[in-house]
């Protein structure tokens, strides 16, 4: 009986650790069972950011700060949603981008930086 | 009624300068300027080629006139303010008269010029910006040319042989659905070689319509716009050895439609002016048209 307790919890230990495990893994049962697709992105960890950037009317004017972006160590995708002038960044959670950096990159490009936010996947 | 073919093909001569000076600067519309700014320490090149056709002649001689144009344009982004040009023309010229056919080949008048974007307001996918431009256009196309029958006709030549300033203004208004374009714009040609062309003022309007896609998202990589310009030009008249040939200068208003497809690293577009508009000077030389195709990159 001593013996037991200790080993069911250590058991029980071990299941628990899995647990991480499992749900990441496309062919757990808990992954099927709530239909949930990991993609290798969020299985290696990332981080999205989101700019609201104004000033930028079409591609052509995108392209330049989107080079900059992508040109940052880490920095896995770069999309620009020129309606609502927004560039969403996907990253490695190493990446580190600041608001005054993203002003002073994009006042270089002739555009206005007005805020950013963080996510925790891209 | 004597006829001064001289004086006319050097009109035309000018409104193809003109042309080229509204047409050659890096500009989101096709014929004139644009005041969106080349990123710092960016790059941007076009290239234009520029056909023009003048074979209306009042005179009734049968002269015909068509030059062929490559522009060279580089931009460079030196602040996010500033942009620096410079335009290089590689030209072909024929004149057909009773006399002969007169042509040359060959480096036209380069223009190197600054724009400074003073004013600038951006919001979500719209920008408003006012931007001064000044510069020089470079004696650096032969102007003493001859051939058989002797000195080249000034409008054949391939420069003028002076320094001459410009300054201007423009200003756009631009959203993810439409731009428009306006600038200002005035050269004072001097004196060479005993020839002052008149100076040159400009007007142009340009507007760009977003014709596809219809619905913009986060995958739009790519716009095409259907475009629509006008360009006013008045020439003073040219002096030779201090006077003013009365067969020359006039005003002219060209209406440009066209179509630009901007991608994330490239534009393509292409139009052609059609003059609405010709109030020349004696029996100056008509223009039939003007058309333009032209990329450009950025890097």
């Amino acid at each position: 009986m001593k013996k037991t307790i200790p080993l069911a919890l250590t058991a029980l230990a071990a299941v628990l650790a899995s647990l991480p495990i499992a749900l990441q893994t496309t062919w757990s049962p808990f992954a099927l069972a709530k239909n949930i697709i990991v993609s290798p992105a969020y299985a290696a960890g990332s981080k999205v950011y989101n700019m609201r950037v104004d000033g930028m009317t079409c591609p052509f004017c995108a392209a330049t700060s989107e080079k900059a972006l992508k040109a940052i160590p880490g920095v896995k995708s770069v999309s620009t949603n020129l309606k609502k002038g927004v560039i969403t960044v996907c990253a490695a959670p190493s990446v580190k981008l600041s608001s005054a950096n993203m002003k002073s990159m994009f006042a270089k490009k002739g555009f206005t930086f007005r805020s950013m936010s963080t996510g925790r996947s891209c | 009624m004597k006829f001064r073919w001289n004086s006319s093909v050097l009109l035309a001569s000018s409104v193809l300068l003109m042309g080229l000076s509204g047409g050659a600067t890096i500009a989101a519309p096709i014929t004139s300027n644009t005041a969106l700014a080349i990123s710092e320490d960016e790059w941007l090149l076009r290239e234009q080629v520029i056909v023009v056709r003048a074979a209306d002649d009042p005179a009734g001689l049968g002269r015909e006139f068509t030059t062929t144009t490559s522009v060279s344009v580089t931009g460079y982004g030196l602040t996010p303010k500033l942009a620096l040009f410079g335009v290089l023309p590689l030209t072909h010229k024929e004149l057909k008269t009773p006399a002969g056919k007169r042509k040359a080949s060959g480096f036209g008048d380069a223009r190197l010029f600054a724009r400074y974007t003073l004013l600038q307001n951006n919001s979500a996918g719209q920008t408003f910006r006012v931007a001064p431009f000044a510069g020089v256009e470079l004696p650096t196309g032969r102007n003493a040319d001859r051939d058989a029958l002797g000195l080249l006709p000034t409008p054949v030549q391939l420069g003028s042989g002076s320094w001459d300033p410009f300054v201007g203004l423009v200003m756009t208004y631009a959203t993810t659905d439409w731009q428009l374009d306006t600038s200002l714009s005035y050269q004072d040609n001097r004196k060479a070689s005993g020839v002052e062309r008149g100076n040159v003022f400009k007007a142009d309007a340009s507007l760009q319509i977003r014709l596809w896609p219809d619905e913009l998202s986060a995958d739009t990589n790519s716009f095409l716009f259907g475009v629509l310009e006008a360009n006013l030009v008045h020439e003073e008249k040219t002096e030779l050895n201090g006077v003013a040939n009365q067969d020359s200068g006039g005003t002219t208003l060209f209406i440009a439609p066209g179509l630009q497809y901007a991608a994330k690293s490239w534009i393509a577009e292409a139009s052609v002016q059609i003059p609405v508009v010709q109030n020349l000077g004696g029996t100056g030389l008509e223009k039939d048209y003007i058309t333009r195709a032209s990329v450009r990159f950025n890097f």
